[in-house]
């Protein structure tokens, strides 16, 4: 198990490295920063200030080296914007976005597989005809649509619930989390729906289609010769059998949550690190961007570290490389 | 004729194909004593399983049992509720599958699925019981180091250890019957012979019944006391293991012992039954061998019934293979 990690940690250095390679040279070529950040009445003398002083004078291969050494000693560069560290920026935006991401995830494991275990039972039923054609809409529509309408209806319509930002905060370990205040837990609903509604879908239609495939299987008709109770046959042999595709699914579509929760976080107007990263796109802002996006590689690694670790958990036969038996 | 511990009477098992009943198999009659031994032999598609699945209530939509009595100890399994079959099959009647590579659920250790098969009967058996008697089962079945084994998973045993253990969790509640749908078929030749002896054995020290399904009749004849030949669909011919094999009557019978390749010289033609055996939505009328029977008259093609050659003998053939008179 040890040499099984060390060997993944060394996998996840070799990434980020080379990951930071292709970001600074695209994030290089894409244009000159100065230009955007620059007012237009700013003297030649001015301009060369500020080139000098974000060193975008110094050859490319140089900048990375500075890069290179700085983020080795935990520092990823000053956000031309802000002027603060990048990875400050990011972090104190990250604690909403993972609130957010981790309520939505939760939303499409413990709504999604009940309902896909319900459809895969009883297919025929008209309950399951309709949880599938809500699946079938979750996919199809378009999250940024889903989110205005459910503002339209609950905050302008029925005024229920806020329609943006994160409402009151507590600390939680040193973290601000909006679950614990009822405030708070009024303004995570409808965006963590909205991000949720994609995730139960596919959830749905996943946990269906194995729950159809396992039921035929003949260690299922076996279970049932032997005398076993439908929820003793349900909840542990069916149930545990899908779990072993689905376990991929979700980690990497937590990632693709936490990194691509943009949309929703537009819609809603959450501070979350979405908003971020559009807007340093826009303003050219190289240390910001390079940051977030090692910080997402990371995450990645790390989702598909833990998942592969579930996965041998679950399912017997797969034994992690390198580990001892 | 004491009770038998099982006996079947018309049984009638129908499967909806293109919105039409068809039976599977009909008027199927068959009884097994205690301690008793009987072979179910056929082709595949000859409704041996159909028969197999029935006796333990496991037929599934778009199958049902449509006519008939199934008789356990006097209790009629076919007007039994669902819950009081559930109590039934895996403690008074158990049954053993084809392959054992697919009837243990591949992400469960095997202490947990044969364990469950005890509470599922006896929900106050405490764990410490249970294990011992898994334990038992295990050695009384032939498993070296029994007590290891219980923590280890399905994918750690061979093809015949596993159907080892699915024999030791059939015989874990002592049933009166035992349905073997093939159990030797997916193993080779010595595990084969293993396994029977220690089931003629089992069955000897625990009293259980055993229907044994086969297309294997150099299985039946070292095992079995009595033989049920099966085609269509239904018994064409039943009696003492000897008599049938020595002096068959039903011209598929006689089929089907010469297709086994015993006495054949190097270099000879194998020998084969002409055709293909009937698809059931397609079943002719009459005899169902008729099509591919070399003595086939019109006669043939009516009702005929299964009528006495002896003590416990009979067939259902209108040109009976009876030399002597």
């Amino acid at each position: 198990m040890t040499a099984y990690l060390l060997r993944r940690s060394f996998q996840t250095v070799l990434t980020l490295f080379v990951m930071s390679v292709l970001v600074f040279v695209g994030v290089y070529m894409i244009g000159n920063p100065v230009d955007v950040l620059i007012s237009a009445s700013a003297t030649p003398q001015e301009r060369q200030d500020i080139i000098r002083a974000f060193g975008l004078d110094q050859p490319v291969w140089t900048q990375y080296w500075t890069f290179l050494t700085n983020s080795l000693a935990g520092d990823l560069g000053n956000s031309f914007v802000f002027n603060q560290p990048a990875l400050k920026l990011i972090l104190s935006r990250m604690p909403a976005t993972l609130e957010l991401a981790f309520c939505a995830l939760v939303l499409a494991v413990f709504v999604g597989i009940p309902l896909g275990v319900w459809a895969g039972l009883k297919p025929d039923r008209l309950t399951s005809r309709m949880i599938m054609t809500f699946s079938i809409l979750g996919f199809s529509l378009p999250t940024f649509w889903i989110g205005l309408m459910l503002v339209m209806l609950f905050s302008v319509k029925l005024g229920w619930l806020p329609a943006s930002g994160r409402g009151q905060t507590v600390e939680l370990l040193g973290v601000p989390v909006s679950f614990l205040t009822w405030d708070g837990l009024a303004h995570l609903i409808l965006p963590a729906i909205n991000l949720a509604l994609y995730k139960v879908s596919l959830v749905i239609r996943l946990t269906r289609a194995g729950v159809i495939e396992c039921l035929q299987m003949e260690y299922i008709r076996f279970a049932r010769a032997k005398g076993l109770t439908d929820a003793r046959i349900v909840f542990v042999h069916v149930l545990k059998n899908t779990l072993i595709p689905l376990i991929t699914v979700i980690g990497l579509e937590l990632g693709s949550v936490i990194a691509f929760a943009v949309v929703t976080e537009t819609v809603f107007s959450w501070p979350g690190m979405g908003k971020l990263i559009i807007d340093a796109i826009g303003n050219l802002d190289r240390p910001l961007i390079l940051a977030y996006l090692m910080i997402i590689v990371l995450m990645f690694s790390l989702i598909n570290l833990v998942v592969d670790i579930l996965y041998s958990v679950v399912d017997p036969r797969v034994r992690l490389e390198g580990g001892s038996e | 004729m004491t009770n038998p511990a099982l006996s079947v009477i018309g049984l009638e098992t129908c499967f909806r194909i293109r919105g039409r009943m068809v039976p599977a198999v009909s008027d199927v009659d068959l009884f097994v004593d205690k301690g008793e031994i009987i072979g179910l032999v056929g082709e595949s598609g000859s409704g041996k399983s159909v028969t197999g699945l029935s006796i333990m209530g496991l037929i599934d939509k778009p199958g049902e049992i449509t006519k008939g009595k199934i008789l356990l100890n006097g209790e009629d399994l076919v007007s039994a509720g669902k819950e009081r079959l559930r109590q039934i099959r895996g403690a008074r009647i158990a049954m053993i599958f084809q392959d054992p590579m697919m009837t243990l659920n591949p992400v469960l250790r095997i202490d947990t699925q044969m364990m469950e098969a005890l509470s599922a009967h006896d929900s106050r058996i405490d764990a410490e019981t249970a294990r011992t008697r898994c334990r038992d089962a295990l050695g009384q079945v032939g498993i070296p180091s029994p007590e290891e084994r219980l923590k280890a998973y399905p994918h750690q045993f061979s093809g015949g250890m596993r159907q080892r253990v699915a024999i030791a969790i059939a015989l874990l509640n002592r049933p009166d019957i035992i349905i073997a749908d093939e159990p030797t078929t997916a193993l080779d030749v010595t595990i084969q012979g293993q396994i029977l002896s220690e089931m003629q054995k089992l069955c000897r020290d625990t009293g259980a019944g055993l229907v044994w399904i086969t297309h294997d009749l150099t299985v039946v004849a070292g095992l079995t006391t009595r033989v049920y030949v099966m085609y269509g669909g239904r018994i064409v011919e039943l009696g003492a293991v000897d008599d049938i094999l020595d002096r068959p009557i039903h011209p598929y019978t006689r089929g089907l012992i010469r297709s086994v390749p015993w006495h054949n010289r190097p270099g000879e033609p194998l020998y084969q039954i002409p055709g293909m055996t009937p698809a059931i939505d397609r079943m002719p009328a009459g005899c169902r061998f008729h099509p591919r029977c070399a003595l086939a008259t019109p006669e043939c093609r009516g009702d005929i019934p299964l009528s006495a050659f002896g003590p416990g003998r009979f067939a259902r053939c209108v040109h009976p293979l009876v030399e002597d008179s």
